[in-house]
């Protein structure tokens, strides 16, 4: 008797065990449940995460993007932009990927949705703004500060070596010449070409119109209605109402991704912060801003 | 002097707690002439593995995937449903690995449970073995002996060759001085290795 008080015992202790072993597992791994998919597309477009400062990042962004693409789950995606632009090349990823969506997509601009981020924006089915929403500015910008007149007052010499004649161009430390002010225009051009390119085919305007309105102006959320880059004055309920009738849900359910750090990624932002101040360089930026 | 009779009682009374003179070797109070000690078949302990699984599998497992399951969003009717949905969801693939090695856990413990409560499992028990070699089995003797045949599963074939180069026991049954031994009450035949 007691040997099978023992077995009861002991096939209790396994059950027990069993289902503790599922439940804390299982809570560790949930999965994240919803039918629409927001990704959230906040601060500067920079390529890579930063720790410290709130950017948007394109590695981390297009992630979301593919994991909600490829979730059965999910049926539509809100993409909630609060961002003056940034990067170009990590702008055209971001809008690329959004792009290979085969899902309806709805984004919802904020405070401001700007230059790059328009760009974005534009990829979706809806553009959702505010009337105040600050957005537009569809351009390319580079800038430098160069110190030949300061090292000229000092009397500081700049001594140049170089293999080529355009090695240096960019620097600082003296002054560019015509040909290189015209290879860098060249490239903003480009871009820029490429940029009201992609808003005229994603929006279905003319080239020659976009052109027009693309001299880097911003317009409020309203301005932009009127000019057929924003689709609807509302707020985030009027998106997802959108949302609701384009991908025939009776209810939504909001899947958001939380961002997790690991003990390498702390590590590894402390550092680059702590090396980005003792560099305390000066660099050439090409910014869709 | 005559054979007397020997009674299963007798039997099972004085096998209980073998005495161990020197490693390897087994002394019970039957009278050794009347005991035949023979290499058991590995066969035994592979059938008394598969049987352990398949109790594992229809109880402790199912219990377990029917929890861990839709935690994780895999909670779905049938298995082609699910596997679509993996194939379409990369980051749904790594969730049921995790839930593989996690039931392997479980797994382990059910090894470590009944060997550390009776020094037998199930499956053990219906092929008439035992794990010898100590009078009390600790935790760690229990965790170590199980770890291949469980979690770190990719390493049984490791440690089976242990059998060959150590009468039987594979190397963490050396490790820990535990031996699988059979015996059948019926005969007086004793197989241990």
């Amino acid at each position: 008797m007691s040997e099978i008080l023992k077995s009861i015992k002991v096939l209790i202790l396994l059950l027990i065990f069993t289902v503790i072993t599922a439940y804390f597992v299982g809570s560790m791994f949930s999965a994240p449940m919803g039918n629409v998919a927001l990704i959230k597309i906040k601060g500067e477009i920079v390529p890579e995460p930063d720790l410290f400062v709130d950017v948007a990042s394109s590695d981390k962004i297009i992630s979301e993007i593919k994991d909600a693409n490829s979730n059965p789950e999910i049926k539509a995606l809100l993409v909630e932009i609060n961002s003056p632009g940034g990067s170009v090349v990590a702008t055209k990823e971001i809008a690329n990927a959004l792009k290979s969506v085969n899902k309806t997509k709805v984004c919802w601009l904020r405070d401001i949705a700007a230059s790059g981020a328009y760009w974005i924006a534009s990829t979706c089915d809806y553009i959702v703004a505010d009337e105040f929403t600050i957005t537009g500015s569809i351009g390319v910008t580079a800038s430098y500060l160069e110190f030949s007149g300061l090292f000229e007052k000092y009397g500081i010499n700049y001594v140049r070596l170089v293999s080529g004649e355009e090695k240096d161009i960019g620097t600082p430390f003296r002054e560019p010449t015509q040909k290189e002010l015209k290879d860098l225009k060249s490239i903003i051009d480009e871009m820029h070409i490429a940029f009201i390119n992609e808003i005229a085919q994603n929006r279905n305007l003319s080239v020659d119109y976009v052109s027009e309105i693309a001299d880097g102006s911003i317009f409020t959320g309203k301005q932009a209605k009127e000019l057929g880059l924003v689709d609807i004055l509302g707020s985030r309920s009027e998106a997802l109402q959108i949302i609701k009738q384009d991908a025939n849900l009776t209810e939504i359910e909001i899947l958001e991704y939380e961002e997790k750090f690991s003990f390498g990624d702390l590590l590894s932002g402390f550092l680059s912060k702590q090396m980005l101040n003792l560099m305390l360089s000066n660099k050439l930026e090409i910014k869709a801003v | 002097m005559p054979k007397r009779k020997i009674s299963k009682k007798d039997i099972e009374m004085k096998i209980r707690e073998p005495e161990i003179i020197d490693e390897g070797e087994y002394v019970f109070d039957i009278p050794q002439q009347e005991v035949d000690i023979q290499a058991a078949p590995f066969w035994r302990r592979v059938v008394a593995y598969l049987i352990d699984a398949i109790f594992f599998y229809f109880l402790p497992f199912q219990i377990f995937m029917a929890i861990y399951l839709p935690k994780v969003g895999l909670g779905f009717e049938n298995v082609s449903a699910m596997q679509a949905y993996i194939n379409a969801m990369p980051t749904a693939q790594m969730r049921l690995i995790v839930g593989f090695v996690a039931a392997l856990f479980v797994f382990l413990f059910y090894f470590m449970l009944l060997e550390k409560n009776f020094k037998t499992t199930i499956g053990k028990k219906i092929m008439k073995l035992q794990i010898g070699g100590k009078k009390e089995l600790s935790y760690w003797d229990v965790f170590i002996r199980n770890l291949t045949k469980t979690v770190l599963f990719y390493l049984l074939p490791l440690d089976l060759l242990g059998i060959v180069f150590n009468k039987g026991q594979r190397f963490s049954e050396k490790i820990t001085n535990t031996k699988v031994i059979y015996f059948s009450p019926l005969s007086l035949v004793y197989e241990s290795w």
